[in-house]
């Protein structure tokens, strides 16, 4: 199991929407972590062959991916990030019509699909037309679609996007039942997503790989400290455009920041143990979102 | 798959009005065919002079028919106008009054198809239709009466003041005299007022047909990319092979299954109801001038076939438009202006005029097509439009289905 991405570059009229990437892929769950517009629609796309490279190649154990064709989408399972579906089919109707897309008889795909809609917890709503379903259930439909054949590689594209916060714990859970075996791609914007669950994370930035590792390997690979200081209500705003602050917490009489910085910024400064929060602060100069606009 | 796809189409709630829409169509078209519409209107007028419809009218028609049932020889002829001059002298046949001249109409009733081809047939021109013409009629000949045909042809081909004089090259002059000459006389005749009407109205039902399954069909690639159902649908096994063949299936069936039942239904209800006699009748009886020495069973079966060539094809294209231009909008439009391109163009030089003939539009009107003289001349034979255009649509459906299967097939996510 060897999904090898080498010097892959999407060129759009351009604009490299992915830049000269360069990564390698097996059993595992893999986050990648980018703020809007770093690339990682693009690079899934090419992964999922639904996009021609404009230069660099994909290989499966060895085997270009375009030319391998079918054997290749054999594989794969994908939920889009802009998941869509066939609005007046039923859960189990579109379920049972993937199914029969992805070349499962249809004695296999029923009984697949029972199981999965257990998995999940969609059996109550089997019977549902898709446009009635809520946005949570839609995604968990759409991953039980990725899952139907097994996939070896299964790619999700921003999966928790426009959740709320208990179905995006729901989410985690399932995703990390279902990585055993496989490469599981996932990709958010979100650290909190995948901090736990990714055995690697990759961060990307405009179409290029950043820096890739553990999450303790990221964190270690920061160059700067991450400090706590207290700071009086007048003066947040001078440190606010002075320093990289990842956090602002309001205390009595003024706010505790935390901040990315090289040097103790303040004489107060303690300094504390950095999260992969700091960390995708430190390189996309912007806070990792928790609020989100994509969906 | 085909399944799905026919899911997809008929699950929204457009697909199901469409469906409505359809069958109300075929009902529409069934009902009026019993009752008269457009074209032609079956009807009996009765000794008062008033036209009276409905199955008992019919009866009445056909019976009056029946007694000039046979070959339309001299002795027939002879019969008839002599008939006709009888009714004439009669007061009511003299009468300016309406009602009674109705009367003297209704006396006509059974030889009337008979007196319109003496009408056509002692016409000065080959263009002129006089109605009156077998009034002034005394004596006939068997042998004129056929032979009028072709010499007025002739006549009308031949002469140096006539646009036909240029319009049409020797070989096809040769062409048009040879197909006369082809048929043979005398003809049988009987009452056939059931597949008149029938090929009278033919058109309209495949017409209407093709725009609503030209809505059916006009979703079937485009939808998968306004859906969004496209990345995951291509990034399946079978998305780009077995799936984009099943959705031409769909479409091909679904074109084949509506425009074969709907005509059937039409066909069987409208001769159910006004009779199936007179099937071995050649057309000419109706269409004097037609260049089709064909009966009016075989018109019929030419109309069918020629409706489903011409559907299949507008289905076959509109699918195509959807596939390439993704957009079901653009797709849904393509029926239309096929359709209503022809009509505005009409009309405006002769060689428009047979380009226009060679539209598949011209196939859903195969019977408005039997009294036309589109020729098409080809490596130096001479053919009827029709012997041209019905296998070239054939042809060019066949070769549409790869074409849309590449594609869709190819297409790019971006
Ligand atoms: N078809 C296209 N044509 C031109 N530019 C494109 C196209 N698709 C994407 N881009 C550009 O490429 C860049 C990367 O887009 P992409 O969708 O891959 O980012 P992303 O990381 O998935 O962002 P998000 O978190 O918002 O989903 C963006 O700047 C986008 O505008
Ligand atoms: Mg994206």
């Amino acid at each position: 199991m060897d999904l090898r991405i080498s010097n892959l570059t999407k060129d759009f009229d351009g604009f490299k929407a992915v830049n000269n990437f360069s990564y390698s892929l097996d059993c595992g769950v893999y986050g990648l972590l980018g703020v809007n517009g770093a690339g990682k629609t693009t690079l899934m796309r090419m992964l999922t062959t639904l996009m021609k490279p404009t230069s660099g190649h994909i290989t499966w154990d060895g085997e270009d991916v375009f030319a391998m064709d079918g054997k290749y989408r054999m594989l794969l399972g994908y939920l889009p990030q802009d998941f869509g579906y066939y609005p007046d089919f039923s859960v189990y109707d579109y379920l049972m019509y993937i199914a029969a897309l992805k070349g499962i008889r249809p004695a296999v795909a029923r009984q697949r699909v029972k199981e999965l809609l257990k998995q999940v917890g969609l059996v109550k709503a089997r019977n549902k037309k898709m446009k009635t379903l809520s946005g949570g259930m839609k995604r968990r439909a759409g991953i039980a679609q990725a899952m139907l054949n097994d996939p070896k590689i299964l790619i999700l594209d921003e999966p928790t996007a426009g959740l709320d916060p208990s179905e995006r714990i729901r989410f985690r859970n399932l995703i990390s039942e279902l990585s055993e075996d496989r490469i599981v791609l996932l990709s958010t914007h979100i650290v909190s997503d995948i901090e736990y669950i990714a055995n690697d994370i990759l961060l990307m930035k405009d179409g290029q790989l950043v820096i890739s590792g553990t999450s303790e390997d990221i964190i270690d690979s920061m160059p700067e400290s991450v400090w706590i200081s207290r700071v009086s209500k007048s003066s947040i705003d001078v440190c606010l455009k002075r320093f990289k602050v990842s956090n602002v917490k309001t205390v009595p009489g003024g706010a505790e920041l935390r901040i990315i910085s090289r040097k103790q910024p303040t004489e107060n400064a303690i300094q504390v143990d950095a999260t992969l929060e700091d960390v995708f602060l430190y390189y996309f100069g912007e806070r990792a979102g928790e609020d989100d606009d994509s969906v | 798959m085909i399944r799905y796809e026919l899911k997809k189409i008929f699950g929204s709630v457009g697909g199901k009005i469409a469906l409505g829409l359809y069958i109300a169509t075929v009902i529409l078209s069934c009902f009026l065919a019993a009752n008269g519409f457009m074209n032609v209107d079956v009807k009996w007028v009765n000794e008062q002079g008033e036209s009276e419809r409905g199955f008992q009218a019919v009866q009445k028609l056909r019976e009056a028919r029946n007694e000039w049932e046979g070959y339309l020889d001299q002795e027939m002829l002879t019969k008839a106008i002599q008939e006709n001059s009888r009714i004439n002298a009669t007061p009511e046949g003299q009468s300016s009054n309406v009602q009674k001249s109705n009367i003297a109409y209704g006396w006509k009733q059974g030889f009337s198809p008979i007196r319109e081809m003496i009408n056509r047939s002692y016409s000065v021109g080959f263009r002129t239709y006089d109605y009156y013409r077998a009034d002034r009629i005394s004596v006939i000949k068997e042998e004129t009466f056929y032979g009028n045909r072709t010499r007025q042809l002739k006549d009308w081909l031949y002469d140096k003041t006539d646009v036909a004089y240029d319009l049409y090259t020797e070989a096809e002059k040769q062409y048009l005299i040879g197909q006369y000459e082809k048929l043979e006389t005398p003809f049988y005749v009987d009452y056939h007022d059931g597949w008149y009407q029938f090929l009278e109205n033919a058109a309209l039902l495949p017409m209407l047909g093709i725009l609503i399954i030209g809505y059916m069909v006009a979703g079937i690639f485009s939808n998968e990319f306004k859906w969004k159902a496209d990345t995951v649908y291509f990034s399946t096994l079978l998305g780009r092979n077995k799936a984009t063949s099943s959705k031409i299936k769909a479409g091909l069936l679904l074109v084949t299954v509506l425009y074969w039942a709907a005509m059937l239904i039409y066909s069987f209800v409208t001769l159910g109801y006004l009779g199936f006699e007179g099937g071995n009748c050649v057309v000419q009886l109706r269409v004097w001038k037609s260049l089709y020495n064909i009966t009016f069973w075989q018109a019929w079966v030419l109309t069918l076939i020629c409706g489903y060539i011409g559907n299949l094809f507008l289905t076959a294209l509109t699918m195509f438009i959807s596939a390439k231009t993704k957009s079901s909008v653009i797709a849904v439009t393509t029926p239309f202006v096929i359709m209503f391109i022809p009509s505005f163009l009409q009309g405006m030089t002769d060689w428009l005029d047979t380009v226009i003939a060679m539209m598949p539009v011209s196939l859903l009107e195969f019977y408005q097509h039997l009294g036309t003289f589109n020729l098409i001349t080809i490596f130096g034979k001479v053919f009827r439009v029709m012997d041209v255009s019905l296998p070239l649509y054939a042809i060019l459906t066949v070769a549409l289905v790869p074409v849309i299967y590449q594609e869709f097939r190819r297409k790019q996510i971006v």
